[in-house]
This record gives C-alpha cells, structure tokens and sequence, in this order.
C-alpha cells in the first residue's frame, strides 16, 4: 500500500475509528455494455450525503459514518436537495447542485438524445463509512435489486 | 471490489464533475465518463484530460 493510503488508516484510527481496517479486493465486477448509450437507462447515484431537504439528513455517528442512502426522486427541485457530510468542502456544492450531483446535467443529455432515459429514482450515500460490512450486507444489496426493478442499464457513481 | 471503469479527474474534493455553474465543463466530464462503456478493458482507470481551470 502507498504511504498515502498507510497514513490515511492511521488518522481514521486516531481520529475515529480504532478497529479500522481498510477493505481491499482485486475483484472487478464486469458486464460489458451491450446496447447504445443513447438508448440506455441511467441512474445517479452520488457519495456526497445528498438527501431531499425534509427528510432525515445523513448522520456522523460520531465519527463511525453511516452506511444507509437516500432516495431522490427525479422531479425533485435542486432547490429541495441539501447535503450533508463532514469529510469535503461544501462550498462549490451550495452554490449548484450538480458539483455533487449532476442531475440537471443528465436531463439534458437526454434532451441532446445522448443517453436514453433517467429512471424515476436516485440515490445518494454520505461517503464515509468506516465499518462497511452493513454496506456491504445490507444496504448495497437492496439498493441494487432497486435499480435491477427500474431496468436500469447504467449506474453513473459519482464520489465525493 | 475496484469499478469496472473509471475516469479520474484532477477536481478538488468536493466538486467531482467541475467547477459551479460551468454547466459546458460538467457535460464534458460526464459524456467522458459515459463513452469509458464503449472501451472493453475490465477495471479500466482513463486519466481526463479535462483541467478544472480552464482559463489558468
């Protein structure tokens, strides 16, 4: 491992989370694309803690993170659209939106007829997890039978 | 597991698909990102050539 990743498990140990340890795996999951991009579903799904302003925010847990997402309905105004996340700088995400989450960019590929659709829903995890089995076990699993049930053709992961 | 494809750009953290209302700079970096489906290499990462300042 780099002297960088070595030091970033040292402060999440110090600051946070004793028993850290880092997930690493080689393993790439890999379906090649079939159909066009132009006929293609898409959904967003973004690490940055976005959530629909109303709803129940992101929590820190005290350093331990939070491994559940939130939905976001398409029709959702950015407007309505907060964010919530300790670990980067906000700044550029409250003055618009599509920083974090490109959404209003993805409508208009559609306009341009560069991808297909956008399906109804998604999502958003605050991307600071430092116990990841929930993620892993629960949280990940169900958010893909999501995406399976609206015949989504490409996941567009955005980190933050 | 690592992506099965990913473009990686220079951006602060914090503004992963570009700079605040460069709506030109957020469609080019996500039509990058889409056209990785058309590269058939498993766990590809591409370097964007994209720069986050572009009048620097």
């Amino acid at each position: 491992l780099s002297d960088k990743i070595e030091r970033m498990i040292k402060s999440v140990r110090q600051k946070w989370v004793p028993e850290f340890q880092l997930q690493y795996s080689t393993d790439i999951p890999w379906t090649p694309h079939q159909k066009n991009i132009n006929e293609s579903k898409v959904s967003l799904i973004s690490t940055a803690g976005v959530y629909v302003k109303g709803e129940t925010p992101f929590t820190d847990h005290y350093g331990l993170g939070d491994p559940s997402y939130r939905e976001i309905p398409l029709d959702t105004p950015p407007s309505q659209l907060d964010h919530f996340h300790e670990h980067y700088d906000h700044t550029n995400a409250y003055k618009d939106i599509n920083c974090i989450f490109p959404i209003e960019r993805l409508k208009e590929l559609v306009d341009q007829k560069f991808i297909g659709s956008l399906t109804q829903y998604h999502y958003s995890f605050m991307g600071y997890i430092p116990i990841p089995h929930p993620l892993i076990n629960r949280t990940t699993p169900n958010l893909v039978k999501k995406l399976l049930m609206q015949g989504t053709d490409i996941a567009i992961l955005v980190p933050t | 597991v690592k992506p099965p494809r990913t473009l990686v750009l220079r951006f602060p953290f914090g503004s992963p698909v570009g700079q605040p209302n460069d709506k030109d700079q957020q469609i080019a970096v996500l039509k990058e990102a889409f056209e990785l489906l058309y590269n058939d290499e498993p766990g590809l990462i591409k370097e964007s050539t994209i720069k986050y300042n572009r009048k620097a």
